[in-house]
């Protein structure tokens, strides 16, 4: 509670500094906030409710700030936690975010806070970014660092406390290729040291008399992480552009994952804009993940997160645009096929979005 | 062009840690101190229907007149056959952190809060009190020493056992 | 060597292609931006990170996951 309330005043500060410029640069344009909701549910008895409001203005005529209040409600009763003694549990989870951004045209920076906390977990997260245009603006060239503090506890047990430490860069380049394609390709590298199971979850074992047997988790810990994605926005027709991107991700856990998805957004007019997309996801299990293992090992998983599986994002959006104004709706269906996790093979849902961006 | 490949090959092959899917280091744990000593406070304290005489449980305990592993109704007051000892043995063994046996869950999750334990919904379900108040409970005693290398003669009898 | 064959290649892509200023009507349209919408973005992306077993690439990211 205490989180909120200093989020929200934080929140009304910036806002009142925000409101403050704008009325006293009466051309507008100075002040965007943005309100940003969206449920998610699935088959897994999982429902998600997530808010956002984002307030950015211009402090300078180089520098803006932003800030960003975030809460997630969630209720499930997912197969991880129906076998254990703890049936379906509710959570919030609150994220509150500020920063500032410079830029001359040529180079800008960023620099972000952002601090996340639910009851059995909280964060401190630290970024920082900086960009060059080049060759006339054609080449943007940007380099990313980020480090996120994470403690780690579990509900109602005072005396379990872990800590999980993260580390981060992204370098990314985009270009312009013709007047009408824009390219993207970025390499992430990321490394998690500490924690990383959950203490909610048992690892099952085949035991004596064809029984399976409950292992508390335990994971390495430490992780390495790599990402390379590429993007191509290509504009088609007189006002329509694919969106594509792939990405590759390898990890030192044997973690392998392929993702690709595409889309095609149509302006229809001189306001509304609709847009198709579709995703896909085929990841190859940690080499350290067994549905049900054959004897105790040294590490011990259930996270199906790890598991070897393929999931699919279809969606459509539409928007609408106005002089100062701008919302937009949007609908999500998703699938999740997991080839080894017995306990739940396939997860459908659906997401729906509302989104809603002021320009003071 | 040779050294680029050679570096794609490397990366890939070196990418995973060492000993992910390793064995875990064995805990030496007494047989028979476990059927003799350790049952019967699993039984008394854990096994209800409720609680861990539930399969759907991962922590599962077989126990005479409650879950039995198979058998019909009349035979649930029947000895513990040697199965379901295996099995209690087991999921026992699993709660045993062998890094650390004192931090094991076996005995940190039944042991009150106040007292060092661990959070254990059992504890919330049956008027707030743990199954051990502290350390010093005798029961609390007998696990403790099991995780510790306690050993039983191969002959000691568990009370109304058919051992 | 390989030095001299990144630059080339760079000045290849964007030097001699790209768009000058008056070819940059369709790139600044909002449907060929990456992201214009940050917060849609981050749901998006929180969406995955929390699901998948891969993070990272498509930028954002930040906050705790509640990841556990």
């Amino acid at each position: 509670m205490r989180l909120q309330l200093s989020a929200a005043a934080a929140l009304a500060s910036l806002w009142m500094t925000v409101w403050a410029t704008a009325a006293a640069e009466p051309t507008g344009d100075h002040a965007d906030v943005a309100v940003r909701t969206s449920l998610y549910a699935d088959d897994d008895a999982t429902v998600i409710s997530t808010t956002s409001v984002a307030v950015e203005g211009r402090a300078t005529e180089r520098a803006t700030l932003r800030a960003h209040y975030v809460a997630d409600a969630v209720s499930s009763a997912s197969v991880d936690v129906v076998t254990a003694a703890t049936g379906r549990w509710t959570e919030l989870r609150s994220e509150v975010q500020g920063g500032a951004a410079w830029s001359d045209g040529t180079w800008a920076v960023t620099a972000d806070y952002v601090h996340s906390r639910e009851h059995d977990w909280a964060s401190h997260t630290v970024a920082l970014s900086g960009s060059r245009d080049l060759f006339q603006h054609n080449l943007t060239l940007a380099l990313g660092v980020s480090a996120v503090d994470n403690q780690v506890g579990r509900a109602g047990d005072v005396t379990f406390a872990r800590q999980q430490r993260s580390a981060g860069v992204d370098a990314r380049a985009v270009w312009v290729a013709s007047p009408r394609d824009l390219w993207s390709a970025s390499y992430t590298v990321g490394y998690v040291a500490g924690y990383q199971a959950s203490p909610y979850r048992y690892a099952l074992v085949a035991g004596p008399a064809a029984t399976a047997i409950g292992f508390p988790e335990t994971a390495p810990d430490r992780r390495l992480r790599h990402a390379v994605t590429a993007r191509w926005n290509h504009a088609v027709f007189t006002a329509a552009a694919v969106r594509s991107h792939a990405r590759v991700y390898l990890d030192d856990w044997g973690v392998a994952s392929m993702t690709a998805g595409t889309g095609l957004a149509v302006a229809l007019g001189e306001h509304l804009e609709v847009e198709a997309t579709l995703r896909g996801y085929l990841q190859r299990h940690a080499a350290f993940y067994q549905d049900v293992y054959d004897q105790p090992r040294r590490y011990l998983t259930a996270d199906r997160e790890l598991s070897t599986f393929r999931d699919v994002f279809a969606g459509a959006r539409a928007r609408w645009r106005g002089e100062r104004v701008v919302v937009d709706a949007g609908v999500t269906g998703f699938g999740f096929w997991f080839a080894e996790f017995e306990r739940l093979p396939r997860r459908l849902g659906v997401i729906g979005e509302l989104g809603l961006r002021v320009a003071l | 062009m040779r050294r680029g490949r050679a570096v794609v090959v490397g990366v890939a092959l070196a990418g995973c840690q060492g000993g992910l899917d390793a064995p875990r280091a064995p805990v030496a744990l007494d047989r028979p101190y476990f059927d003799c000593r350790v049952q019967p406070v699993l039984t008394k304290y854990c096994a209800a229907l409720a609680c861990h005489g539930d399969a759907d449980r991962f922590f599962t305990v077989f126990a005479r007149n409650r879950l039995r592993l198979d058998g019909d109704e009349a035979q649930r007051n029947g000895f513990l056959g040697l199965d379901e000892r295996d099995v209690n043995f087991a999921a026992a063994a699993a709660l045993v952190d062998p890094e650390d046996v004192d931090a094991s869950p076996l005995v940190r999750k039944p042991l009150a809060q106040a007292a060092g334990g661990a959070f254990h919904v059992g504890a919330t379900r049956f008027g707030g009190a743990d199954v051990f108040a502290d350390t010093t409970d005798p029961d609390y005693q007998i696990l403790s020493q099991w995780l510790h290398g306690a050993t039983e003669v191969a002959t000691c009898q568990e009370p109304g056992s058919n051992l | 060597m390989p030095r001299v064959i990144v630059v080339v290649a760079a000045i290849a892509l964007v030097g001699c292609a790209g768009a000058r200023p008056h070819e940059r009507e369709r790139l600044a349209q909002p449907q060929m931006q990456f992201d214009a919408d940050a917060e849609a973005a981050a749901h998006e992306q929180h969406v995955f990170e929390y699901r998948e077993g891969s993070a990272g690439g498509y930028g954002g990211g930040g906050g705790g996951c509640g990841c556990n």
